[in-house]
């Protein structure tokens, strides 16, 4: 028997990773720089012009099971475009594309030596993976979608292979990535061992009727799945690869690490608690909520003392995550609010932090730093006393997302981010956990608003940085991301209402 | 046999690997322990396969081999570029970032 597919519903991924391929060729045939980049940026819009032209068609799915193999079950699709699908495939698309414009400069710059060839080809198959992963309904095209993810950036950390640090940044990755890989497919040999199935909607009914002495097995293998994708978003104890990953990566990489593999986590993290593991919400409901505790409470303490940006950044999307993680700790009680609740908090924190990366990514590319080292100059937070009287545009922009990941007035979409978390919370019975991410945010305000201030402080005396760069595409970089910003932030039921309405 | 002794191998084999990853220093070694940990998952999930009599955990375990491949592809050239600029392949020797 002959499966169909369906074309329209895998386009997305399909376009980019066809452009991945005809890049790589290309680069074979000595395309130059300006084409390949050209290519990539053409080709991740076309594919969020299909995301846009799916969402406004009907819902499809397509790898479904068919006929006997179906029996009486449920549909069982292995690759679904719903609404769920939709929102995250147009969040990673969107925050793909800044990346795209922010490595533009980046990798042709005089002294960074990076291959433009690979370097597109990478992203591409990994923004490939991300776009697969929020489809997957099935838990084998999940772990092939996340190593689709994983393997690419990698190879991309490790990119300026003459930089003893890139190299240990991506070794750190690699092996924390993989081993978090093999104890979630143990995780899933020990589901499918008690369920015999791998779809999700069938793995879902099956873990409600485990009999008595299995379920200890049940319960196992649920938590070793939670690891897997606990290391994927950056949650403690999986954590301690991100702010040397971040500060040894190249910075458009980061970006991408921080946003997009982030994104592409969450929606993996919620696709299996909320559609698979529904009957052990009494297991992976608390496990959750204490990891979001001390990931939030950890990240923020930790980021207090940092002098560098982009190790406070690192330190700061730690944080973020246990925000994002908190709604999930209600468990079974009110999931489809508590789901919506983390996607419109992911999609929001993506807005912002993409922002933060392209001030940060075009203040210090134009400060000539040495590509990398231990302590890079005009890194640290006092390299940004006094931007505000040389760039006072980029240095507003610069503030009003770091206002928005602070969650303060007039930055209403992080107020209202954080506002759907709490509610979320709240009304899935986790008071506690409430009351935790409230002190959080207080101290989040210290380091946050500290920043700020620097922004329009006098400038220090000392060398003076370097004029912001005039790259277009850092400065398309900076004010797509601040539009966006704005944007949600006047209207921040825009994302809202889309999140409340996937369930 | 039944499945039960293959399921308890795997056990076996994973927490090898599982200790293996975390008192080796030598990044290669760590990664074979890794390896480990991945076929031992592969076992599991064929015996599984064989207990419920059906195909999808045969058909995962071919997807992890594959996986398992392209991580020994990234993993390697890792490695390689590490022991270049550091005359080392010893994990406690990867230490330029901290804090």
């Amino acid at each position: 028997m002959i499966q169909s597919i369906d074309y329209a519903a895998i386009a997305p991924p399909l376009i980019v990773a066809v452009a991945a391929i005809a890049l790589l060729l290309a680069d074979a045939f000595g395309a130059s720089r300006r084409v390949l980049g050209l290519v990539s940026l053409g080709a991740v819009g076309a594919a969020l012009v299909t995301v846009i032209a799916l969402a406004l068609g009907d819902r499809r799915a397509t790898f479904c099971l068919t006929g006997d193999l179906r029996g009486n079950g449920p549909p069982s699709c292995s690759y679904v475009t719903d609404d769920f699908t939709l929102i995250f495939q147009g969040v990673v698309l969107a925050a793909a594309l800044v990346v795209v414009l922010l490595s533009l400069e980046e990798i042709t710059a005089a002294g960074a030596r990076l291959p433009a060839g690979e370097f597109h080809f990478l992203l591409l198959a990994a923004i490939a993976g991300a776009l697969t992963l929020v489809a997957a309904r099935d838990l084998v095209l999940l772990v092939v979608a996340l190593e689709t993810l994983s393997l690419p950036v990698f190879a991309l950390v490790a990119l300026r292979r003459y930089d003893g640090v890139a190299s240990e940044a991506a070794l750190k990755l690699f092996l924390v990535s993989v081993i978090s890989t093999a104890v979630m497919l143990f995780g899933i040999s020990l589901l499918y061992g008690v369920t015999g199935a791998m779809h999700l909607d069938r793995v879902a009914p099956a873990l409600g009727r485990v009999p008595g002495d299995l379920e200890p097995v049940a319960a196992v293998g649920v938590v070793m799945v939670l690891a897997g994708f606990a290391f994927k978003v950056a949650a403690v104890p999986f954590h301690f690869w991100a702010p040397d990953v971040y500060q040894g990566a190249p910075l458009p990489v980061t970006a991408f690490l921080s946003v997009v593999s982030k994104a592409a986590g969450f929606a993996g993290l919620t696709i299996v608690v909320a559609l698979g593991l529904p009957a052990y919400g009494h297991v992976w409901g608390p496990v959750l909520g204490v990891l979001a505790a001390v990931t939030m409470t950890l990240g923020n303490l930790v980021a207090l003392r940092q002098r560098s940006a982009i190790r406070l950044l690192a330190w700061s999307s730690i944080a973020q995550s246990g925000y994002m993680l908190a709604p999930l700790a209600v468990g079974d009680e009110r999931l489809p609010e508590a789901v919506a609740a983390t996607v419109a908090y992911v999609a929001i924190y993506s807005v912002m932090n993409i922002g933060a990366f392209a001030v940060v990514i075009g203040f210090r590319r134009r400060a000539g730093a040495p590509a990398a080292g231990p302590a890079p100059s005009w890194d640290t937070l006092d390299d940004y006393r006094g931007l505000a009287r040389r760039n006072p545009a980029t240095a507003a922009a610069m503030a009003f997302f770091l206002i928005c990941l602070a969650g303060l007035p007039p930055g209403v979409m992080g107020l209202f981010a954080k506002i759907v978390v709490f509610r979320a919370t709240v009304a899935g019975g986790a008071t506690w956990l409430a009351v935790v991410m409230a002190v959080n945010t207080v101290i989040a305000l210290y380091y946050y608003l500290a920043w700020a201030a620097r922004l329009f402080a006098a400038p220090s005396g000392a060398a003076e940085p370097p004029r912001m760069p005039r790259g277009a595409a850092v400065r398309a970089a900076i004010g797509a991301a601040a539009a966006g910003a704005v944007v949600l932030s006047v209207a921040p039921q825009l994302v809202l209402q889309a999140a409340a309405a996937i369930t | 046999m039944s499945p039960g002794h293959y399921l308890v191998l795997s056990a076996l084999l994973f927490t090898i690997g599982g200790v293996g990853v975390l008192v080796r220093r030598n990044a290669i070694v760590v990664f074979m322990c890794v390896e480990l940990m991945l076929n031992a998952t592969n076992l599991a999930f064929v015996s599984f396969a064989r207990m419920h009599g059906n195909l999808d955990g045969q058909l995962i375990a071919f997807f992890v081999m594959v996986v398992a491949a392209a991580e020994v592809v990234v993993g390697l050239a890792i490695i390689m570029t590490i022991f270049r600029t550091r005359r080392s392949s010893s994990v406690d020797d990867a230490n330029l970032l901290k804090y």
